[in-house]
């Protein structure tokens, strides 16, 4: 059993080392280890002896910044905010300073999408909740205090079934943009059915708690020529809306941990509670990794870390967790998490086992750096805060009666919901569902073109719903976000911040309405227009005449197939009968192999007079008749 | 300066009749502040002479066509250094907040709004934390009761005409002794005894209104707590923290009441929550219905009621307490005869309701609660953002935190770091549980035993009671400087705050009456103490209070008026 086990997990290393497996030499005086960490499984081994050795645990905090456009207690505006100031130190009200006399006054709007998200994370929802102060001192902490909720949050127990993920697949030849996205494919590696440690498509992770808090300032350390930094502090940030949402230990792997992000990272920028853009530190995660024996043989019997208030979560013989802070892309996630792997792995080999720390990650080196052993740990005195009343969930806060009417009024069809509703009512495939999901207008979207598509069609009963929704799925998946991204991207003026878009990228900011992508399928559909000519056709439409239906630019630009017999007869006839081709007329009437030849250059030849638009099949079929017609009795 | 002092309704007469305009008594006001203040120290900043010269000139003008815009307008007022109010540095008397540019606050907005006319920013203990009025950056303030000299209303009215403001000396010999004015709202205390303001604003975390008006003589109300918006008020402990008004009166106190306290706004929606609203702005507040009805009256008298028929009041037995000076005590019982002449039914809570253990520990807890809210309200100041910035001389470029750590060891008195060193330490994760949830708990019980007591404390028949009489303050005012000054210890001298701290604790309105006015014989007796009565009741029982305070007051003065005229 076990050498079977270790057996696969080999030959999938072996096959996909370059990406997905990384190993570090565990290096003793005596001895020189080569450790393997496989980044879907978590587990490490011994590259040498093939032997496997422990198995990494991990528990996620993360740090959400909620979108709504002002502070989470003062007016000051976010960057959510449309009067917002990039400059630094522009946004910031006199309380956001800690500023002598102003006092807290808690943002409902605030409240209400951090209850969306706890409920959309399946948790228990606290009618009462209390903020507290959490001490500390750094420059970019204005009050000396975080305000947060240590011991009575907003939200506990929760659940995320999380998608697995997978890593941007190298881009192979003919992967053209319509498959783009969406694999659900797991990571090569691992997909070997032989695999003991099975790896589904989804899994599930618990929510510990969910808590509302503010954000502090940014520091900015700059060198200021030799080895002196200067810090700079922004309290543009201070004080904007926060929710915490801790996990459980319970993620095993660095791909199990991306997957948790990306999936929360989605699930809010779809709710509309976050905008997810871990680039800009809307979302911020911190690690907690550990490692465990996975023979409880190599278990010495010395618990660590007894004060891990989720100890119950860990398997037997769990180390010390180290403590990964600020990562803020699922690159440095995966990363942090396998060095963090690794490293514990070798210093047990070592006989050095690691302690409580806390690290940060080097993007640079691929390492984490401690920052602080654990020993001393920072007493953060809490204390209950003075200003703010327990926040109850009332009408006050919510504007309706109770957390279920709110509830119903707000919680949207989740993700994953709509997901399975997509591929199941409208037979969509799986990849285009997902790419719908993302961006949530476009799932009304899609259902409204379909719906409009359909009309405009009725009456044929060739073509049914799910031809239709697959059509309309992939123009909007491929097409139609391709022009959303272009004009997103395309700057009118110098932006100040790299990387800045005009607008975000969602069926919101598209030019196209989803009645005219209906009807330029209906057309396509019913064979008034090609797929070239449809893809010009949604070019105008989108840059150009804005307003106008497809049938109309259709008929201005002459992009509509020819279908009619007649038209195509007298089209093939007037090229074949052109004095130009007279010589071809010639070769064609010799026979043999010259008649599929020539026919595909008479082909060639009536689609360029046609200039496109002459309909293939039926031009083809006109072609047969006219070549027969004028050179009877021609046999191949 | 006088001993008969100008009330709301009197000066609304005056200005109304034309008898004396704003502009005359602000001339006279601001003149006696100013004149007073190297001796007195009342004062750490005043108004610009021309800026009040034009607001006085304004609410005359409103006068002569009688539209004066409430009974505060034109009235020159003062406003202790922790509130906001444009114009004035905001500095609650600490070297770490030089320089810090004020705005204002809500209820800075309502005075101006009302006509008020402030005269300056009164002295005070540091952030709040003194009951002696020492502990302040720019020394200490020295309470005029001594020096009031009795003078006719007639007199007082005519100088005030004529701008004749009297000189006082107090005289250059360093030796003589000084009284302590009662903190931390010194300055607004002593302002308002002196005159040289009418109604002072005040703040009261555990008797820092009630114990100066107490010791100067004067009125002083602290409201239930979140009555009056925080807004603007420099925090030290926010749970206790609560705006008050210091005045000559119960009727001046009750009508600056009206216009500060927090009220439901109409124009709010239904969900929209009040405390939002830019007329409260604090999340702590709650809603008091008015005191006095908006109306103004000709008379003083009569205000609230001199009869206090079916009022029942309690004596708890819990407060009759070993430290309790025999002049207190014996104050303590003429107020009860008087109360009595002025029909109210006296009972005595007996200490089943009120425990003698729990008022005992009432002060620690106080302490407890209040240094760790302290401790934790001011970590803010680290010179970064506003405020004074201490570099250290022979390395500047020291790290943040040691820069932090000079900056707050120049800019923090020594009673204030005491404080934040206590609440540094009740709040650490090994004494939280001992200290600052032990003191929770007697903060608790308390808060349930004065809201029993209320409710069926009264002596069997009677039901419940309506308000408590106890003294604010068991002893004198001490001698903090001159020949006789005695070293004060600081824990002693939280021992002043004994009266006082279970009802801020609770939460609960309280007012100080003063009871014994210095009358023409006892003036040369150096054993006269100025005694100040407490009328506290439950929450949100500010009318209440004022009537029976304003009862004890009246018959005071009258009983008074008539042994010294």
């Amino acid at each position: 059993m076990r050498t079977l086990l270790c057996k696969s997990i080999l030959a999938n290393i072996s096959n996909n080392s370059a990406f997905s497996c990384r190993s570090l030499s565990a290096a003793t005086s005596s001895t020189s280890r080569k450790l393997v960490y496989n980044r879907d499984t978590g587990i490490i081994t011994d590259d040498t002896s093939s032997q496997q050795l422990y198995r990494s645990i991990i528990g996620i905090e993360i740090h959400a910044q909620l979108a709504v456009p002002t502070k989470l207690f003062s007016s000051g505006p976010t960057k959510h905010h449309p009067d917002h100031n990039l400059d630094a130190n522009t946004s910031s009200s006199i309380h956001d300073l800690a500023y002598p006399g102003t006092l807290p006054l808690l943002s409902k709007s605030s409240v209400q999408k951090a209850l969306i998200s706890a409920a959309a994370l399946n948790c228990r929802i606290q009618e009462l909740s209390r903020f507290e102060r959490k001490h500390y001192t750094y420059a970019d902490l204005p009050f000396g205090y975080q305000v947060t909720q240590q011991r009575w949050p907003l939200a506990t127990e929760g659940l995320i079934t999380c998608r697995r993920y997978s890593p941007p697949q190298p881009k192979t030849k003919g992967n053209n943009a319509r498959n783009r996205g969406g694999q659900s494919k797991v990571s090569g590696n691992s997909s070997s059915q032989e695999d003991l440690v099975e790896l589904s498509k989804f899994f599930d992770v618990g929510i510990d708690r969910i808590q509302m808090e503010q954000d502090t300032g940014k520091t900015t350390a700059v060198s200021i020529g030799g080895s002196k930094t200067q810090y700079l502090i922004d309290f543009n940030r201070a004080g904007s809306a926060l929710i915490e949402i801790v996990f459980k230990p319970q993620i095993h792997s660095a791909h199990e941990a991306a997957s948790v992000v990306s999936t929360l990272q989605s699930l809010l920028k779809y709710l509309g509670t976050c905008d997810g853009k871990m680039e800009e530190g809307s979302l911020r995660c911190d690690l907690n990794v550990s490692i465990y024996p996975i023979s409880p043989s190599d278990f010495s019997g010395d618990e660590a870390d007894p004060n891990n208030p989720f100890k119950k979560y860990l398997p037997k013989g769990a180390g010390n967790r180290v403590e990964v802070k600020n990562l803020n892309s699922l690159r440095q996630i995966i990363q942090s998490a396998e060095y963090e792997a690794l490293r514990q792995t070798s210093q047990i080999i070592n006989g050095s086992p690691t302690g409580r720390e806390t690290r940060t990650f080097d993007p640079k080196s691929g390492k984490t750096i401690m920052i602080r052993e654990k020993g001393g740990d920072v007493d953060y005195r809490f204390m209950p805060e003075p200003d703010l009343p327990p926040v109850r969930l009332n009408r006050n806060i919510l504007g309706k009666n109770s957390v279920q009417e709110f509830l119903d009024d707000n919680l949207p069809e989740l993700p994953e919901e709509a997901i399975h509703r997509l591929m199941h009512v409208y037979g969509i495939s799986e990849a285009s569902a997902l790419i719908i999901t993302s961006d949530r207008p476009a799932i009304s979207f899609f259902v409204d073109s379909v719906a409009l598509c359909e009309q405009e069609l009725k009456g044929d009963n060739q073509i049914d719903t799910v031809t239709v929704s697959i059509t309309i799925a992939n123009w909007l998946c491929n097409d139609l976000f391709a022009l959303i991204k272009e004009s997103a991207s395309k700057k009118e003026e110098k932006e100040s911040l790299e990387g800045a878009l005009n607008h975000p990228i969602s069926v919101e900011y598209s030019n196209v309405s989803a009645e005219q992508l209906g009807s330029l399928v209906a057309l396509i559909l019913n064979e008034t227009v090609s797929t070239t000519q449809a893809k010009k056709l949604l070019g105008v439409m989108y840059t150009e005449e804005l307003n106008s239906l497809p049938l109309d630019i259709a008929e201005q630009n002459n992009w509509k197939l020819i279908s009619n017999m007649d038209q195509l007869k007298s089209l093939c006839r007037d090229v074949i009968q052109h004095g130009k081709n007279a010589k071809q007329l010639e070769q064609y009437k010799l026979g043999g192999k010259n008649v599929r030849k020539m026919t595909k250059f008479f082909t060639g030849k009536i689609m360029a007079e046609s200039r496109g638009n002459a309909h293939p099949e039926l031009m083809g079929k006109a072609l047969q008749l006219v070549l027969k017609e004028i050179a009877p009795g021609v046999e191949e | 300066m006088s001993r008969n002092r100008l009330t709301l309704p009197v000066i609304h007469n005056l200005f109304l009749s034309q008898t004396i305009t704003p502009n005359h008594l602000t001339a006279f006001c601001y003149q006696l502040a100013s004149q007073t203040n190297d001796a007195f120290n009342i004062f750490s900043q005043l108004t610009p002479i021309d800026r009040i010269q034009q607001l006085a000139e304004e609410s005359t003008q409103r006068y002569a066509q009688k539209k004066p815009k409430s009974i505060l307008d034109g009235v020159p007022i003062s406003i202790k250094s922790n509130i906001a109010v444009k114009g004035f540095s905001l500095t609650a008397n600490s070297n770490i907040l030089q320089n810090t540019i004020g705005y204002d606050c809500v209820i800075s907005k309502k005075l101006k709004q009302a006509g008020a006319i402030i005269v300056g920013m009164t002295n005070m203990d540091e952030f709040g934390m003194g009951s002696l009025g020492t502990h302040s950056n720019n020394g200490y303030t020295v309470n005029p009761l001594p020096f009031l000299k009795d003078i006719s209303f007639k007199d007082y009215i005519q100088r005030i005409q004529d701008g004749n403001v009297p000189l006082v000396n107090i005289g250059t010999d360093q030796s003589r002794n000084v009284l302590s004015p009662g903190g931390s709202s010194s300055g607004s205390a002593a302002s308002v005894s002196m005159g040289s303001s009418i109604i002072s604003l005040g703040t009261d975390t555990g008797g820092s209104i009630r114990l100066p008006a107490a010791w100067c003589g004067i009125v002083g109300m602290k409201p239930t707590y979140g009555a009056i918006s925080r807004d603007g008020v420099v925090s030290y402990a926010s749970s206790l923290d609560t705006v008050g008004i210091l005045g000559p009166s119960t009727t001046c106190v009750g009508y600056t009441l009206d216009i500060l306290r927090n009220v439901k706004s109409e124009s709010t929606v239904e969900e929209e929550m009040d405390c939002f609203h830019h007329t409260v702005k604090d999340s702590t507040a709650c809603f008091i219905d008015s005191v006095c009805q908006g109306e103004f009256k000709d008379e003083d008298e009569d205000e609230y009621g001199q009869l206090l028929n079916g009022m029942n009041v309690g004596i708890p037995a819990a407060f009759s307490v070993d430290g309790c000076s025999l002049p207190v005590r014996d104050a303590w019982e003429r107020s009860m005869e008087r109360l009595i002449q002025c029909g109210a039914t006296i009972s005595v809570v007996s200490e089943d309701y009120i425990s003698p253990e729990t008022v005992k520990l009432s002060l620690p807890a106080y302490y407890v609660i209040s240094c760790a809210e302290a401790g934790s309200n001011l970590a803010r100041y680290d010179g970064l953002r506003y405020g004074s910035f201490y570099a250290p001389t022979p390395s500047p470029n020291r790290r943040r935190e040691s820069q932090f750590a000079y900056t707050r060891s120049m800019g923090f008195g020594r009673e204030v770091q005491r404080r934040i060193l206590a609440g540094t330490a009740v709040l650490s994760s090994d004494r939280f549980h001992t200290h600052y949830e032990g003191a929770a708990n007697i903060r608790a019980a308390i808060t349930k035993q004065f809201q029993h007591a209320f409710e069926c404390g009264g002596h069997h028949g009677t039901g419940g009671i309506d308000v408590m009489l106890i003294p604010t303050v068991l002893s004198g005012p001490p001698i903090v400087a001159g020949k006789d000054a005695q070293p004060l210890d600081s824990t002693e001298a939280f021992q002043n705050d004994v009266m006082t701290v279970p009802i801020s604790l609770a939460g609960l309105p309280s007012i100080s009456v003063p009871v014994n006015t210095l009358d023409g014989n006892s003036k040369e007796n150096g054993d006269w103490q100025p005694i100040g009565m407490q009328i506290f009741g439950p929450r949100k029982s500010e009318r209440q209070i004022l009537r029976a305070a304003h009862a004890l007051h009246s018959m005071v003065m009258k009983q008074d008026g008539s042994s010294s005229s």
